[in-house]
């Protein structure tokens, strides 16, 4: 394979990888804190999408879309911890997981019904369409903006689960919450702010995924989530860096495979990604980088 | 809790009035069509307007005395959630019910499953846009409703080929005979029209990224002049999003499925694009005024073919009914196998000698710049080059 | 004179198990409570409930009289009790620093917290020099440091420790019971869950001796010193 070939499918495999690794990351810090493997979460990335759709049809310029979008995933996430799951504090895993499936159906159904079936068009100006070329070799403009919000979003996190306190909160809580509480640290402070966090990975996924893809339908989040369910699980089920190369991980495997395995292996893509990562977990059953936790009966 | 249940039981009140069965007592003289659409999941984009159509031409006619003017229509319609299995369970329990008429979802998978029924219990059945021509292979009760996709593959190759293109792409997925076949049919007719084929990729339905089959395209030699796909939505906006992304501005051709606001709302991407269509509301024809009585009475446009389609099933039903001279199933079969030239909205639809998928002319349209949809030519596929399925 | 810390007639159900059987206990100001027992006998249920991490189904708690029945841990905290749980619980991907400070975040003030967390590295110079490093990473006796300082950050008045000495060496128990006593003479009450029974009588004003749950003593820590019932709680 010729080098200018590798590195393109290399800007896939990143920019697809960075999308799972934010909804991982997502997954991963509701996960940690209050046990809870949320798929609603692909919903909360279908509302953003919505959002610049809307805010698109409304004739709002770009960046207003953008912020629009990313709130709307936050306020939906952050509701649906106010509405659902703080109900259930104290729940078992299994029951936290089905109610999640619960509202990711009444959601769906809700989107089909209530704004359509049919996936919504999202137009973005050309120069965002565009590409530019380096080296000789051509590059997306999208998958460039892709990778490097990503990057960004991931620093920007990285400085805040260490420097804030809420952020610091957040990393204890997932050790040991009820430690947290032991420090006066308040417990729905800590559990709106990873809904609010995972709500807004969401939405900034949603903002990429939608600009990339150009349509938003009512079954948008579900296929995303799964992957970067798949790449929590890789990465070490509650850890947050594990779920971040847990992304990436996922990204590179679903790219390589389609783009050097022969072109008859294509429809066993999706086998191949779960087999690589059946494999792994056989080597390193805790996961790529398994989170450090206490677990107290 | 309380409030998880309330949401659970809004989501299931909602369910209800989606998929509520309209049930009123037999009478002796009605005909009685069951009806299996679904109004959740990957086939809710075609079956909800098309279940509209039908829907509002049965009602039209119900309102001047029924079928013919005489035979007033029951309708009884389930929502299958796009499942299989539930698409089974329902068509089983509207044949329980003395159903007289299946009307399948519109994809060829469901039909099939729904045509072991009917073919069975000898109930006429027809899907509302299946376009896979195998889906009538099940038996002689199984029907087809909209031009098959090798009509349209045929109509397509023979246009791409008169406009001098040599060498084509083809994008296609095994995951529906939909996405499978449609670009199969068309590389057939356009090698025996003389063009070749430089390279094909698959992809999976709801595939996350596209970018990886754009990198092999655009390293394909020769370079391809040409691009064909039967891709449907979100998958069709997501390849040619990062196709064009990649700077590749090739020549993209579909299949109908690209004829929705939808895809003409993407913008600059889509502009040249051509695909097939079932039909074309010009100024002055029926069509036209079909979409004018259906905006008049419900308030929304009819904005893709499906609606109009959905109406042309309920002319089918009845001039098979108004041929055969009785609402007898076998009868009705007999007669609408050999409906001739039978008069559509969307188009007229031939029956006879075909294998039970109709007969009828295709439309090639243009999606400009502005996001309007331009018409091509109307054409029959040339029934000496239609592929066999 | 109302006593800082009151429980009384405290019953606490675990599921079907009935764990803690009317007990009572008092912490005055400035002193010491040691409470005693064997494995299973509800001192780390007690405390804990004192912390408001466990539900209890009858009896009171009062903090300065005021009833803590009902209130959440973190406000219970907030009221100016420092918690070092059974098994220090420091959290191990934080580093020393982080622990602290996130100790400290009840301050609401950044400043303040910094110069507690200071202070508290030079009472402690260990943690001092490894601030940088994950706890995980600190050995059992250091752990156990970090647990007390971090139980400090918030200035409490009343310190609830369960098991300081457990696992440690004898040097390092010596070292956590003289801070103990200095925590004490600056005036900070403590309720001390512990195992070391003769360092506890010591160091304590009161006593409590718990056996399956219920009250087998109480009193003034000399008088239970010499009991009988000290022996006897520990062989049943």
């Amino acid at each position: 394979m010729p080098l200018d070939l590798f590195i393109q499918q290399l800007v896939n495999a990143l920019s697809l990888g960075g999308i799972y690794a934010l909804l991982a990351l997502g997954l991963a810090v509701v996960f940690s804190i209050i046990r809870l493997i949320n798929f609603a979460h692909g919903e909360i990335m279908t509302v953003g999408g919505y959002g610049v759709f809307f805010s698109l049809l409304l004739g709002w310029p770009i960046p207003a879309a953008i912020i629009v979008g990313v709130s709307m995933s936050i306020i939906a996430a952050v509701a649906m911890e106010r509405l659902a799951f703080r109900a259930m504090k104290g729940a078992s895993v299994v029951s936290l997981l089905i109610t999640s499936f619960a509202i990711s159906e009444i959601l769906k159904v809700l989107f089909q019904n209530g704004i359509s079936a049919r996936p919504k068009p999202i137009a973005l100006p050309s120069e965002l369409s565009g590409s530019y070329e380096v080296g000789g070799i051509v590059i997306g403009v999208i998958p460039t903006l892709s990778i490097a919000i990503t990057l960004i979003s991931l620093t920007v996190l990285t400085a805040f689960l260490r420097r804030t306190t809420t952020g610091l909160a957040m990393r204890a809580a997932a050790e040991d919450f009820d430690m947290v509480r032991l420090l006066g640290v308040r417990a729905g402070g800590v559990v709106a702010a990873a809904f609010a966090l995972s709500g807004l990975l969401a939405g900034i996924a949603a903002v990429i995924w939608t600009a990339q893809r150009g349509s938003v339908d009512p079954l948008m989040g579900f296929f995303p989530v799964l992957k970067a369910f798949i790449a929590t699980v890789l990465g070490g089920l509650g850890s947050l860096s594990g779920a971040v190369l847990g992304g990436f991980v996922v990204g590179a495997i679903e790219v390589f495979s389609q783009a050097f395995l022969p072109e008859s292996l294509s429809p066993y893509r999706d086998a191949i990604v779960l087999g690589s990562v059946i494999l792994i977990l056989l080597v390193r059953p805790e996961g790529l980088i398994p989170p450090a936790r206490v677990d107290r009966s | 809790m309380k409030a998880i249940r309330d949401v659970m039981l809004a989501g299931v009140s909602l369910a209800v009035i989606a998929g509520v069965s309209v049930s009123v007592a037999v009478a002796e003289d009605e005909y009685f069509i069951g009806v299996t659409s679904a109004q959740s999941g990957y086939l809710a984009p075609y079956d909800q307007p098309a279940y509209a159509g039908f829907k509002f031409c049965i009602e039209e006619k119900n309102a001047q005395g029924g079928l013919n003017g005489k035979i007033p229509v029951r309708l009884e319609v389930k929502d299958t959630r796009s499942d299989t299995a539930e698409t089974i369970k329902a068509v089983q329990e509207l044949v329980d019910d003395g159903a007289q008429f299946i009307v399948s979802p519109a994809d060829a998978d469901p039909t099939i499953a729904a045509g072991q029924i009917t073919q069975a219990a000898g109930i006429p059945t027809m899907t509302f846009a299946g376009t896979a021509p195998v889906l009538t292979a099940v038996g002689e009760y199984i029907f087809g409703s909209y031009p098959a996709d090798n009509q349209q593959a045929t109509v397509l190759a023979d246009f791409a080929t008169e406009k001098g293109f040599e060498r084509v792409y083809i994008l296609k997925s095994p995951d529906a005979a939909y996405t499978l076949g449609g670009p199969e049919y068309f590389a057939e007719v356009f090698e025996k029209n003389g063009g070749t084929m430089v390279g094909e990729s698959l992809y999976s339905l709801n595939q996350p990224d596209f970018s990886t089959i754009v990198t092999k395209i655009k390293s394909t030699e020769p370079a391809p002049d040409l691009i064909v796909t039967w891709a449907w939505e979100p998958d069709f906006p997501a390849f040619i999003k990062a196709l064009r992304g990649a700077g590749v501005t090739t020549q993209v051709m579909g299949g109908d499925v690209l004829d929705t606001p939808t895809i003409r709302g993407l913008g600059d991407v889509v502009s040249g694009v051509y695909h097939t269509s079932g039909g074309f509301p010009e100024e002055g024809s029926d069509y036209a005024d079909f979409v004018k009585r259906y905006e008049a009475a419900t308030g929304s446009p009819p904005d893709n073919n499906y609606y109009v389609n959905g109406c042309d099933i309920a002319n089918m039903i009845e001039q098979a009914i108004a041929a055969a001279g009785s609402t007898d199933p076998s009868d009705v079969r007999d007669a609408l196998a050999d409906i001739k030239d039978g008069k559509g909205i969307m188009s007229n639809f031939t029956f006879a000698g075909t294998d039970r998928m109709p007969l009828r002319p295709v439309v090639i349209a243009k999606i400009e710049e502005d996001g309007t949809k331009s018409f091509v030519r109307r054409a029959m596929a040339d029934p000496d080059k239609l592929p066999q399925p | 004179m109302t006593a800082l810390l009151e429980v009384e007639g405290l019953e606490v159900h675990y599921g079907p198990v009935h764990a803690v059987k009317g007990v009572d206990l008092a912490v005055q100001e400035g002193t010491v409570t040691a409470l005693l027992g064997a494995n299973g006998a509800g001192k780390t249920t007690t405390l804990m409930a004192v912390a408001g991490l466990r539900k209890i189904s009858a009896g009171d708690i009062r903090l300065d009289g005021r009833s803590l029945v009902g209130t959440s841990s973190e406000s219970i905290i907030r009221q100016g009790v420092g918690v070092s749980p059974e098994g220090r619980r420091v959290f191990t991907a934080l580093t020393v620093a982080e622990n602290l400070r996130l100790a400290g975040a009840i301050h609401g003030d950044a400043a303040i917290s910094s110069s507690i967390a200071e202070t508290l590295m030079e009472r402690f110079p260990i943690l001092g020099t490894r601030r940088h490093q994950r706890a995980g990473l600190l050995s059992g006796g250091e752990q156990q440091m970090l647990a007390l300082a971090r139980a400090l950050m918030g200035k409490p008045r009343l310190l609830l420790l369960d098991e300081p000495s457990l696992g440690l060496a004898p040097q390092m128990v010596d070292r956590v019971f003289d801070l103990i006593a200095e925590l004490r003479e600056e005036g900070i009450a403590v309720l001390l869950v512990e195992q070391n029974v003769p360092l506890s009588l010591e160091i304590a004003q009161e006593a409590v001796i718990l056996a399956n749950g219920r009250m087998a003593a109480r009193g003034d820590s000399e008088k239970v010193a010499q009991s009988d019932v000290i022996h006897a709680a520990y062989l049943t």
